[in-house]
């Protein structure tokens, strides 16, 4: 074939690629229900059984990476966790004490039933696959609709995971045989929040692209005193009855405040680290139900 | 289309699979210095150097279908990018003669790169505006030095997995032209005799 033939052919392929893909692009760019996002949904029915079974043939060489990063960072980790350890305990004093001055076994048991999530019907979910995008944190599990998983539902780290019981993310999207939930570090995630000790609300957001373990609680008013080592917890509903449920019930561990920049200014930014590893989730609890409206 | 065409075809495909799948189950799980390798950047920038633009660029866009397909996420985007690099890498092929590891390595970094900065400025350009910090550049950092790492035996593992033949088919292209998209590699200019 003559060259300059050839590369009429090539320019016309190419030129007929990227029009496919801005074709697709446009169509399925915040476009759910279309018919772009139907095809994909059904490949996607058809890969989810290859990347489970991919999963769990290539957990053993997971393990061994995980296990190799756990070895090195296991110094600073165990010191780390001691301090943790140390502050539950005086937290656990606090809450005892508080509890029997309210009236005594009645009102621990309420108190250790608050943060039971028993009620809102958690279903265990094994993570398959892990986004390798920068700008998107996601993940996908092995739970459908068939489940009970819903659009929405909040998503916490299983217990022994990391920090057990720590605010993961929603589930936004559910396919036959898998749900996509997307992580509180994503550009993407709000989570209406407060600071435990101090009542103070807030909204937890990604602090940045790039960097997992940094999140930002947001629209924290400068006058209110904000400390490293104070815990952030999920706020639940907080508004009138009607109004809109936040997706999240109350008092689910989100994280614990890292650092305060330009602090008592209004450019402060209040820096906090999530309780669950979000880069090594094996397995996750979906709350497929809601009570009293999160609240 | 021979035999040959449809085998190499066949073991594209597979490649493009297991890439889809070991990349999201496997290497986005792993955390070295900050960062996790990323296959996808590798597997296009190998198949481009070995097989050229046109099927550098195909690859690249339906291997980037298929982890939009396995991720459920916007369509379109990782094929752009990805079709995107694959050209140009193969162009950088065709028109440098780039051999050895030395390229594999050199230009498996910059593909990595440039993915990640193709894939930020479609995001950019898509709504996404997240902060953007120091975090971010230590993250492709590291990423990219991984992926440089990684670039030789993965490399390597796809010329295995394409086969010598198509290799030696591409050379023979390369005898009759250039087969670019620059008018410098118009017949005016005459076929490059090897």
């Amino acid at each position: 074939m003559p060259p300059d033939k050839t590369v009429r052919r090539r320019r016309v392929a190419l030129g007929l690629l990227v029009g496919l893909a801005l074709i697709l692009l446009t169509a399925s760019f915040g476009n759910a229900g279309g018919i772009v996002s139907s095809i994909q949904r059904g490949a996607q029915e058809a890969l989810a059984p290859l990347q489970e079974g991919a999963s769990v043939v290539l957990k053993p060489v997971r393990d061994l990476f995980a296990w190799v990063g756990d070895t090195v960072d296991a110094k600073g980790e165990n010191e780390e966790l001691r301090a943790q350890l140390r502050d539950t305990r005086r937290a656990l004093v606090e809450a005892e004490s508080a509890a029997a001055r309210a009236g005594g076994e009645q009102a621990m048991a309420e108190f250790a039933q608050a943060y039971g999530l028993e009620r809102y019907r958690p279903v265990e979910a094994r993570v398959v696959v892990q986004s390798p995008q920068v700008w998107s944190s996601t993940i996908s599990v092995d739970a459908d609709a068939s489940d009970g998983v819903n659009v929405g539902d909040a998503v916490i780290a299983a217990s022994g995971e990391g920090d057990g019981g720590a605010l993961v993310g929603t589930v936004t999207r559910v396919t036959s045989g898998t749900a996509k939930i997307t992580l509180i570090t994503d550009q993407s995630s709000q989570v209406g929040a407060r600071i435990n000790q101090t009542r103070i609300p807030g909204v937890v957001s990604t602090a940045g692209a790039g960097d997992p373990r940094d999140l930002l609680i947001r629209y924290v008013p400068p006058s209110e005193e904000v400390e490293e080592g104070m815990r952030v917890v999920t706020a639940g509903t907080v508004g009138e009855e009607g109004d809109l449920p936040s997706l999240f019930p109350p008092l689910i561990p989100i994280g614990e405040i890292t650092r305060v920049e330009d602090p008592g200014s209004d450019t402060q930014e209040i820096h906090l680290e999530p309780y669950a590893d979000l880069q090594r989730l094996e397995t996750v609890r979906i709350l497929t139900a809601s009570f009293n409206d999160n609240r | 289309m021979d035999g040959d065409r449809v085998k190499l075809g066949l073991r594209l495909a597979v490649l493009a699979l297991l890439g889809s799948l070991v990349q999201p189950v496997l290497m986005s799980h792993v955390d070295i210095a900050g960062g996790a390798p990323d296959l996808i950047p590798l597997l296009v920038m190998s198949v481009a150097l070995i097989m050229g633009s046109m099927s550098g660029a195909v690859f690249g866009f339906c291997l980037g279908l298929l982890v939009d397909v396995a991720l459920l996420q916007t369509m379109g985007v990782t094929s752009l990018v990805l079709l995107a690099v694959g050209f140009w890498v193969g162009r950088a092929r065709e028109t440098q003669d780039l051999e050895g590891p030395l390229a594999a390595l050199v230009s498996g970094a910059l593909a990595t790169l440039a993915t990640v900065l193709g894939f930020s400025v479609l995001q950019f350009l898509l709504g996404v505006d997240p902060p953007v910090g120091g975090a971010l550049v230590r993250l492709v950092l590291a990423t990219v030095v991984l992926n440089a790492l990684l670039a030789v035996p993965v490399h390597a593992l796809v010329r295995r997995v394409v086969g010598e033949g198509a290799v030696a088919a591409r050379r023979r292209r390369r005898g009759r032209t250039t087969g670019g998209l620059s008018p410098l590699s118009s017949s005016q200019t005459g076929p490059i005799v090897r």
